[in-house]
């Protein structure tokens, strides 16, 4: 990295936690402290729910899964203009006229205080987890690629983050995320930008796209219906319409954020704002991941984009061969951007040599395909734990390599930014689910407005700490990761159920939805480890297995319903 | 604003929803929901249009 880049990446850090600070004031009530006084635009709600949602591996990841598989992973989000409607026709107005401070403090009104404490406790420990891992993941791709030090990383925008956020509260984390969203916009426009600049001459941004094509990486819709399929239309917009009302509906997260809103028009209209410009977003930036992968056709990549990796299996005792399959990757690429490039001077003439095009583009691309699978055979069998997948560090290797000086500090300041949003909402978040679903409701129901809000800026700071040190524990567990993840949608579907009896079901006791969620969960532990349904599908199967089986927990006899739970 | 100290937990409030703003264009919720529907269907088909387009 130059000096520039430097320069670059402490100006923007410098600017936001500054901005956060100054923006968020010094709060001295609980509604400033933790909704922000309720007093935001829908704008500032749009783009603080947008910014929370998106983290650092949004801008490192997605264009990685383009390259590697694809636009399909757009589908994943075709369910969120549905749950966006939802969540602002029936939540928000409940929560609004409830004037709640989180979303399971309408658990107790709605049924009784150990539903509402045991969802609390579900968000803290999920959450807390998932804190560490948002700022964790970055730095870990940061110090494989840069070779920075994770533990460095991770503290700086730990210590950034707890800085505005304890300092400001919600309103500072609502601020600042607009400045953040700006740095975003701006660095991957940059990105783009840069990465037409660097195709060839002679080929043009529509015959990258082509080619990429003609390799199935612009496949947007899949309308095949299969459930042990991730990402396909009908997974997405039913799977993920209720994981994302799950996620918009129930966890303080995001219903922070929108409670923020001076009324309940000006939060429904940011929720409407997201329902319709998150996909044509996550389509923005999976479009740069399928440009990345198309200027990678007249460019020799790496045969492995994870550098450590790559290092690793060079001084093993596989290094020998690994160098000889590297040499022979140099040249099957070769081979494939002349097949590429041939392929584009058919696509232009248009006279029927395109089939023959396309069947030799395709062919070489197996070639060099096969001998990448070699490659990674070999990085495994030098280091058995190493992730076979770098769909992670495409992005940001395509950046450190080949962007000019200045942009790559741009490109690193979007990273931290979309990593410092994400985890401010998440802090915030679990400090007033701590304050007032813990520590007010059950150990100090009567301390007064003052001592709450020095409460939450503690709990924030321990929320904080407890993020860092969690994501420097991670470090050593690389697969925790991924447990951490399915772990977090096991239980969505569930939560979900548990809100929407609460919604739609008027008869319904907490004693009987308590017990309903209980199977439910049972339900969705036996599909993960029995099926091998989709995990998108486990959010209908927890919701759908609640929402039915409550009412007839209501019918039966108190005393049949009570005997599992109290183990007689 | 609201104490902290009778969050703990009230009886679920009986009252309506603060009169609100009017909506922009003078539209309606159900419009506006529609309105995201609508534009959903259309990103779908923009995205299967783009999916034929560059196989």
């Amino acid at each position: 990295m130059s000096p520039f880049d430097w320069a670059v990446l402490a100006a923007a850090l410098a600017a936001m936690v500054a901005y956060g600070v100054w923006k968020g004031g010094r709060s001295r009530d609980a509604d400033g402290f933790l909704l922000a006084g309720r007093e935001m635009r829908w704008g500032t709600v749009a783009i603080s729910v947008m910014a929370t949602q998106a983290s650092a591996i949004t801008f490192l990841s997605t264009p990685g899964q383009a390259y590697a598989d694809g636009m399909r992973f757009v589908q994943f989000y075709l369910g969120l203009p549905i749950a966006m409607i939802v969540v602002s026709a029936v939540a928000v107005p409940l929560y609004h006229r409830l004037k709640v401070y989180t979303a399971y403090e309408y658990l107790e009104t709605r049924f009784d205080r150990k539903t509402r404490t045991l969802t609390a406790l579900l968000f803290l420990v999920q959450r807390g987890l998932a804190a560490g891992l948002t700022i964790f993941a970055p730095s870990l791709i940061l110090s494989v690629v840069l070779g920075w030090d994770t533990r460095v990383t991770v503290l700086v925008i730990g210590a950034a983050v707890v800085i505005y956020t304890t300092s400001g509260g919600a309103r500072a984390v609502s601020r600042t995320q607009t400045l953040q969203a700006a740095i975003i916009l701006v660095g991957m426009v940059a990105a783009f930008v840069a990465v037409v600049s660097l195709l060839p001459a002679d080929v043009s941004l529509l015959d990258a796209w082509r080619v990429a094509g003609k390799a199935g990486r612009m496949r947007a819709i899949d309308t095949s219906f299969n459930l042990t399929d991730r990402y396909t239309l009908w997974s997405g917009l039913i799977g993920g319409a209720f994981l994302q009302m799950s996620y918009f509906g129930a966890d303080q997260s995001q219903v922070q954020r929108y409670l923020t809103g001076s009324s309940v028009t000006q939060s429904r209209l940011g929720l409407l704002f997201n329902g319709i410009a998150k996909v044509p977003m996550q389509f923005a930036i999976l479009l740069v991941g399928a440009t990345v992968f198309g200027f990678y056709q007249f460019a020799a990549p790496p045969v492995f984009f994870n550098p450590a990796a790559t290092a690793k299996a060079r001084s093993s005792v596989q290094g020998p061969r690994f160098a000889a399959v590297e040499a022979s990757y140099r040249s099957a690429h070769a081979e494939q951007e002349a097949s590429a490039r041939a392929l584009v001077s058919a696509l232009r003439r248009r006279d029927g040599g395109e089939g023959e095009a396309v069947g030799a583009y395709r062919a070489a691309s197996v070639r060099s395909g096969a001998l990448r699978a070699e490659a990674i055979s070999l990085i495994r069998s030098s280091d058995p734990n190493a992730d076979a997948s770098d769909t992670n560090y495409v992005f940001l290797s395509f950046v450190v390599h080949t962007l000019p000086a200045g942009l790559v500090g741009l490109v690193l300041a979007m990273v931290f930014a979309a990593s410092m949003s994400a985890s401010s909402a998440e802090l915030s978040a679990l400090a007033s689910t701590t304050v007032v679903d813990v520590y007010r409701r059950l150990l100090r129901p009567g301390a007064g407005n003052g001592h709450a809000v020095l409460v939450s800026r503690i709990a924030t700071l321990g929320w904080g700490a407890a993020a860092v040190l969690f994501a420097e524990y991670a470090s050593r567990l690389g697969s925790l990761i991924e447990a951490v993840n399915i772990l977090g949608s096991l239980f969505y579907g569930t939560i979900l159920g548990v809100f929407l009896a609460g919604f739609c079901l008027k008869r319904v006791s907490g004693t009987a939805v308590f017990g309903a969620a209980i199977v439910a969960e049972a339900l969705v532990v036996a599909c993960f480890v029995l099926t091998p349904i989709s995990f998108l599908w486990y959010n209908v199967v927890g919701c759908l297995s609640v929402v039915a089986l409550a009412p007839l927990f209501g019918a039966l006899p108190r005393r049949a319903l009570l005997a599992p739970a109290t183990g007689e | 604003m609201l104490d902290l100290g009778v969050t703990g937990h009230r009886p679920p409030a009986t009252g309506h929803v603060s009169p609100e703003e009017p909506l922009p264009l003078g539209a309606t919720w159900r419009t506006l929901y529609l309105a995201v529907g609508a534009t959903l269907a259309a990103v779908i088909a923009l995205l299967a249009l783009f999916t034929r387009a560059f196989e």
